[in-house]
């Protein structure tokens, strides 16, 4: 027994330090997809079966103390099981949606189409500024295909058909436009209820206008070539905004309707990696917080 | 409160706690002295606190200031605990010193008080996550100065005692521990879908965690028990990578502070 012990405490070393090797590789790499691979995997079997060796070679007893041991490691292993279906069961997609946009399933990265089950659009995204310009609070107004409306928040999610619904994001792309030219913040920003309106009070700038526009739904990408009042009346069917920064004597626009970014997650081992986390903090509780002073302890500290 | 008035009522502080700490490690017969000295860097270390609280309208734990401030005052109700519930002994220097460092450190840091709050901290979890964080690192705090007095007085029976309050420390540490981790993973859960994203803070706060898991382990193995001090001290080196510089030097889901 005692063996085995110093055994798993070695384990448990070697675990800790290809965390740390890992964790100053991927820091280093900037790759946190890293963690996510095959290695991490490996850990967490061997630490698996550390945990049924512990919890089967542990002499039973029901002392609060050995009742403590079992949820700690009983718990841990709940916990990896959840993980462990998640992983083969489970499924995370991030979606992007303009405002007014809607989807009722999305393409996969291997081409096959995967339907939700019902149909969603935002119906309106609204965001709340602190003085000092930081988000303060952002809330997409999402329409479902019953009929039914909801909102949907950070800390709030929805759950619909299996899945449960993530506002993650929003993004203009406009910060990362003034970053390549340098500038702390646009020269002119006009708005409008449709992209002809924008443009009529782009008329108004008195040096040549050079078009930007980020990200086409039509191509799927970026586009700053060959754009032409049509080809954007055509894109931007709803309220949009265009920003002008003046550089060199030449007006650049970035035109780009708000994106919004979703989640959507199905996990069938969510609750047991929950189960797993109430058993484990019962069980640390139980063996390091519930620790009833000898009386000979108290007598030595006196004394002391 | 100007900025000029927090570092005054922070260096204020400082100067108490630090004199209550000499008193007690010269072994002061005037005990109610050391307590008004220690009640008044007290009381001015939850000025600090409640001024954080009142200017933003919210739980003070979003800048790095704001939770040290918290941090510092975390050490009087814990020593309290410890002496009432855990037969914790006469260790005043230690609960003295270590607020009277932080305290020092505020003096240097912008005392501006005012941050926004992010809606991704909007949590009902937000605020268990980190204070039970606070009370976890004071423990270790705690816990790495008992071992560093353990180490000097190996031979001795201080040594012994200074061990048995190490473990005391580890033992509440331990369990906030992993309630911040479970805490900070379920809220995790509800803003990103994720109960762990491997950001670089999550995975120096698993490390510590394994850090602080094995040295309850050795403390239990008479041969590796040599070990434990040794761990005790590597384990408060992952909770101030953790604390301080994963916020500076990478950027992640943790990086508000």
């Amino acid at each position: 027994m005692i063996k085995f012990r110093r055994i798993s405490y070695i384990i448990l070393s070697l675990l800790c330090a290809l965390l740390l090797c890992m964790s100053i590789v991927a820091t280093a790499r900037g790759d946190g997809d890293m963690m996510h691979s095959i290695p991490t995997l490996v850990i967490f079997s061997v630490y698996a079966l550390l945990q049924i060796a512990c919890i089967a070679l542990f002499e039973f007893g029901l002392t609060p103390k050995k009742i403590g041991f079992y949820l700690l490691h009983l718990g841990l292993l709940v916990m990896l099981v959840g993980f462990l279906v998640y992983v083969i069961s489970g499924e995370y997609y991030t979606l992007s949606f303009s405002v007014g946009e809607g989807y009722s399933g999305f393409y996969k990265e291997d081409g096959d189409y995967e339907a939700f089950g019902f149909g969603m659009s935002i119906e309106s995204f609204e965001v709340e500024k602190y003085e000092d310009g930081t988000d303060r609070r952002y809330l997409a107004n999402v329409a479902f295909s019953d009929g039914t409306n909801d909102t949907l928040e950070v800390n709030k999610t929805l759950r619909r058909g299996g899945y449960k619904i993530y506002l993650m994001d929003y993004s203009d792309g406009s910060r990362e436009f003034v970053q390549t030219f340098g500038h702390h913040s646009f020269d002119y920003v006009f708005s409008g209820q449709n992209w002809d309106e924008v443009s009529g009070q782009l008329e108004g700038i008195d040096h040549p206008i050079e078009y930007f526009f980020y990200y086409s739904k039509r191509t799927g990408g970026y586009v700053s070539e060959g754009i032409t009042d049509a080809a954007l009346s055509a894109e931007l069917d709803g309220p949009c905004t265009a920003r002008v920064l003046v550089s060199g004597g030449k007006a650049y626009v970035y035109v780009n309707r708000l994106t919004v970014e979703l989640a959507f997650k199905r996990d069938p081992g969510e609750w047991a990696v929950i189960v797993g986390m109430c058993m484990t903090l019962c069980g640390v509780v139980t063996t390091c917080l519930i620790r009833p002073r000898r009386k000979s302890e108290k007598k030595e500290d006196e004394t002391a | 409160m100007s900025a000029t008035h927090l570092k005054l009522l922070a260096a204020f502080s400082a100067l108490f706690y630090a004199v209550s700490f000499l008193f007690s490690i010269k072994k002061c017969k005037k005990r109610r002295l050391l307590a008004v000295l220690w009640g008044l860097g007290y009381a001015a270390n939850l000025a600090l606190v409640l001024n954080n609280y009142f200017v933003n309208g919210y739980v003070p734990f979003v800048s790095m200031y704001q939770v040290l401030t918290f941090l510092a005052a975390c050490f009087l109700p814990i020593y309290a605990y410890m002496r009432a519930f855990r037969g914790g002994r006469r260790t005043e220097c230690a609960y003295a010193a270590i607020p009277s460092v932080i305290m020092v450190g505020l003096v240097f840091m912008d005392a501006n008080s005012k941050w926004s709050f992010p809606p991704a901290l909007q949590s009902p979890w937000f605020v268990p996550h980190v204070l039970v964080y606070m009370i976890a690192y004071t423990m270790a705090a705690l816990a790495f100065v008992f071992a560093v007095c353990a180490l000097v007085m190996h031979k001795s029976a201080r040594g012994e005692l200074f061990l048995r309050d190490t473990y005391d420390a580890v033992c509440v540490s331990y369990p906030f521990m992993t309630m911040g981790m479970f805490f900070g993973a379920i809220w995790a859960n509800e803003v990103w879908g994720h109960f762990w994203s491997w950001d670089t803070k999550e995975i120096w706060a698993l490390m510590t965690w394994l850090v602080y898991t094995l040295y309850l382990h050795f403390h239990h193995d008479a041969k590796l028990k040599k070990l434990e001090s040794a761990l005790a001290i590597v384990g408060f080196v992952g909770v101030i990578v953790t604390f301080f510089f994963v916020n500076i030097f990478s950027s992640g889901v943790h990086s508000y502070a």
